[in-house]
């Protein structure tokens, strides 16, 4: 079965380490950490620290009504996309939006369900925060100020959510839904995400992260490739067996590529396990999970996580001769059983 | 334009469906034929305060009919929904899970408002108790993909990507068209594709503040309308490819013969005609079909004022003076946001198999500037070959399933 190959042209980047590709490749490569104080406007919050994004102020990039009210990951991708899109290419009927998120507006819906239950009548809630209450506010956010009028969605996937966002974005492709999409995922650090992933993880030794990656999909041959989207994949856990689901993703998208383990030169894993990171060392050769910098000091990007580790490869790319025409694979698993995987291969060569 | 890709044609061979008037596709069919309304006053929560009671939920659901393999009890509403309903069209295919496992598939389910219940549940309980007191096992199971991967882990499926589309009030359409590509590109062996969603009173709080909730019924297309009454429930189809079908020897409820996606781009809230209108010809033009074809349409139909209004307007637009009867499903249905262009996608396969156009309910006089045959109250005897769809959602987000009579004519 031959995936539908696409390629990857363009990127932009939103991170703990500032606005813009660059300033994340430059953190990256030093590692630095980006954990801040957090709750300094008094909310109530697990963490004392997180990894935010400093300095987010959408009204100063975009013109407009209505950016201040927006959710924080609404205000995240748009700032992300305003780095990003190109007016004559990614604007139009031809032109897509696929964005992933893990939470959808989770922090919106529990500040309307607090509202309804505090307030004076239950369903007297600001009805400036209306639009931010279903998921789709993000991507809808962004074609209403960019243009883009072609198919626009959003798409709930846990950690690989970009993954998904990338293999959906290459169906439309490959379907003539579109000419070019854009697609990647949003994260944000609110006290509602941060309750949620505080319960939901009994042990968790990282700190939350946030942040926007979104990335321009055509078919090849428009444009120079940053990279092949070679092939996606994912799998769901049965008997929460991760470790097995991740050995046959993997099998999988090699299979589908036809490329050989050994051929791949590095692995970014976006919050798996050592037992997952050992399961895919077997198959791939131990030296590929330690060949690029994992970005560790961005903290733990939810939604956006898997997005954020193909963001790495890319950007690493443009500073390492070495890694043109290389094969990488980002793999991303979550606790409810569901695993991804993407094989890409740099551009350069 | 780039011209529609030629592949493998898609076929619906399992239906399932669990919503306020029937639980089961053969409750589900009788009821659309009946007309029957599931509006009642809410039991999910507590509506004292708000200006209206009534919503459509799903009664007498038992979730242990279908879910077998997970504990019910573990999960949230929408996923017992989904999951109960795709045990259904599995079943109503024909197959075994054990089958299709060996298969190489895709679980798309979309949502509006996912675990809803449980996220309200979880804010109760940070107002009660503050925030360090919410439920783990609910904090748990509230991301929406979760809804996915309870379908694929319920019936043993592994060899899937399972995700959810988030596509608010569309999203069931954008699920069903997402896996007529995967199925057409050969990307998939089958796809389980659908909706689901489930009554809370942030959502009914939410409608209640747009102005956009009827006191007493959901009322679509009639000149004293007043806005839409919040439904919940799932719609799933089993989807393979014809030619694996009639290997297999599957009855095949209808053939998906297209669909069409766009955003309006324009307003948060309010639709665009011209935007729904350009979303109704990509379906049409990718499934093939002229709209004098089109033997009824399944509105979006919410009931609202400005809906109701701009969508029929787009379909004249669309149709002109050869506009079939346009149906709205939410009359019945209430509105089951993610799960509502799912289940209406049902009914349209179930309305040409057993030859009716299902009605618009609780109808007294059509608006005249809405000006179409609605099917008031009684369901009508009809052939039907080809159905539209519709789906849109607030953001703009529009998606049309045009689905065929399967053998209508050698195409």
């Amino acid at each position: 079965m031959n995936d539908t190959a696409t390629v990857i042209t363009g990127w932009s980047v939103v991170s703990p380490y500032g606005f813009g590709s660059e300033s994340y490749v430059d953190g990256l490569l030093s590692g630095g950490d980006t954990a801040r104080p957090v709750g300094g406007d008094g909310s109530a919050l697990p963490d004392a620290r997180a990894c935010t994004v400093p300095g987010l102020d959408p009204a100063a990039i975009l013109d407009g009504k209505g950016v201040r009210h927006l959710d924080r990951a609404s205000q995240l991708a748009l700032a992300t996309l305003s780095d990003l899109v190109d007016h004559d290419l990614d604007t139009g009927e031809r032109a897509g939006l696929v964005l992933g998120t893990a939470l959808g507006s989770v922090q919106t819906e529990m500040d309307h369900m607090r509202a309804s239950l505090k307030g004076r009548r239950p369903h007297l809630l600001d009805p400036k925060t209306l639009a931010s209450g279903t998921m789709n506010c993000a991507a809808a956010q962004c074609a209403i100020r960019f243009g883009i009028t072609g198919p626009n969605t959003t798409i709930a996937g846990g950690r690989a959510a970009g993954l998904h966002a990338l293999d959906y974005a290459g169906r439309l492709l490959a379907a003539g839904r579109a000419g070019r999409v854009i697609a990647g995922a949003v994260e944000e650090y609110t006290p509602a995400r941060a309750w949620l992933t505080h319960h939901a993880c009994s042990r968790r030794l990282e700190r939350l992260g946030e942040g926007g990656v979104l990335f321009r999909l055509e078919p090849p041959g428009a444009r120079e490739p940053l990279a092949h989207v070679l092939a996606v994949s994912g799998r769901v856990a049965l008997g929460c067996d991760l470790p097995a689901a991740v050995v046959a993703c993997t099998q999988d998208l090699l299979d589908r590529a036809g490329v050989a383990p050994g051929d791949v030169w590095a692995v970014l894993d976006a919050g798996g396990s050592l037992r997952e990171r050992a399961a895919v060392a077997g198959l791939v050769g131990p030296d590929a999970l330690t060949r690029i910098p994992a970005a560790d000091g961005i903290g733990d990007t939810g939604a956006a996580s898997a997005a954020f580790a193909v963001a790495t490869a890319l950007g690493i790319a443009t500073r390492w001769p070495e890694a043109a025409g290389r094969h990488v694979l980002v793999m991303a698993t979550d606790p409810n059983g569901a695993v991804s995987g993407a094989l890409l291969r740099l551009g350069g060569a | 334009m780039t011209a529609p890709v030629a592949g493998r044609r898609v076929v619906v061979t399992g239906m399932g469906a669990v919503s306020g008037i029937g639980v089961g596709l053969r409750e589900f069919a009788d009821a659309l034929r009946a007309g029957r309304s599931a509006a009642a006053p809410a039991t999910s929560f507590d509506t004292t305060g708000f200006p209206s009671e009534i919503v459509c939920e799903v009664r007498g659901f038992v979730p242990g009919d279908w879910i077998r393999t997970l504990d019910p009890a573990r999960l949230g509403r929408a996923a017992q929904f989904a999951a109960a309903a795709a045990r259904m069209a599995v079943q109503d295919a024909g197959l075994e899970p054990e089958t299709l496992a060996r298969c190489r598939g895709l679980v798309t389910i979309g949502t509006t408002n996912g675990e809803s219940q449980d996220v309200d549940e979880l804010t109760a309980a940070d107002v009660r108790e503050g925030p360090d007191r919410m439920r783990p096992e609910l904090a748990r199971r509230v991301p929406p993909q979760t809804i996915a991967t309870s379908v694929a882990r319920e019936l043993g499926l592994s060899d899937v990507d399972a995700r959810v589309i988030g596509t608010a009030c569309s999203a069931g359409n954008y699920a069903i068209g997402e896996g007529l590509d995967a199925i057409r590109l050969g990307l998939a062996d089958y796809v389980l594709c659908g909706g689901s969603d489930a009554v809370s009173r942030k959502t009914f709080a939410a409608f209640h503040r747009l102005g956009l909730v009827a006191p007493d019924a959901c009322r679509p297309f009639d000149a004293e309308r007043r806005g839409i009454v919040t439904g919940e429930g799932a719609g799933v189809l089993l989807l393979e490819s014809a030619e694996h079908a009639a290997a297999r020897g599957a009855r095949v409820h209808a053939e998906v013969l297209g669909y069409g996606l766009n955003c309006d781009g324009e307003h948060p809230v309010a639709p665009s005609r011209a935007s729904v209108g350009r979303c109704m010809r990509l379906a049409l033009e990718d499934a093939g079909v002229k709209p004098e074809e089109v033997g009824f349409i399944s509105a979006h139909g919410t009931g609202t004022q400005l809906n109701d209004i701009t969508e029929c307007d787009a379909i004249r637009d669309v149709y002109g003076d050869r506009t079939p009867p346009v149906v709205s499903l939410k009359s019945m249905l209430g509105h089951t946001m993610g799960a509502a262009s799912a289940l209406a996608a049902i009914a349209c396969a179930l309305a040409m198999t057993e030859e009716f156009i299902p009605p618009t309910i609780n109808h007294r006089q059509t608006d005249p500037a809405c000006d179409v045959d609605c099917v008031p109250n009684v369901a009508r005897p009809a052939r039907v070959d080809v159905v539209q769809n519709n789906g849109f959602a607030f953001g703009g987000d529009n998606a049309v399933v045009v689905l065929g009579r399967y053998g209508r004519e050698e195409r």
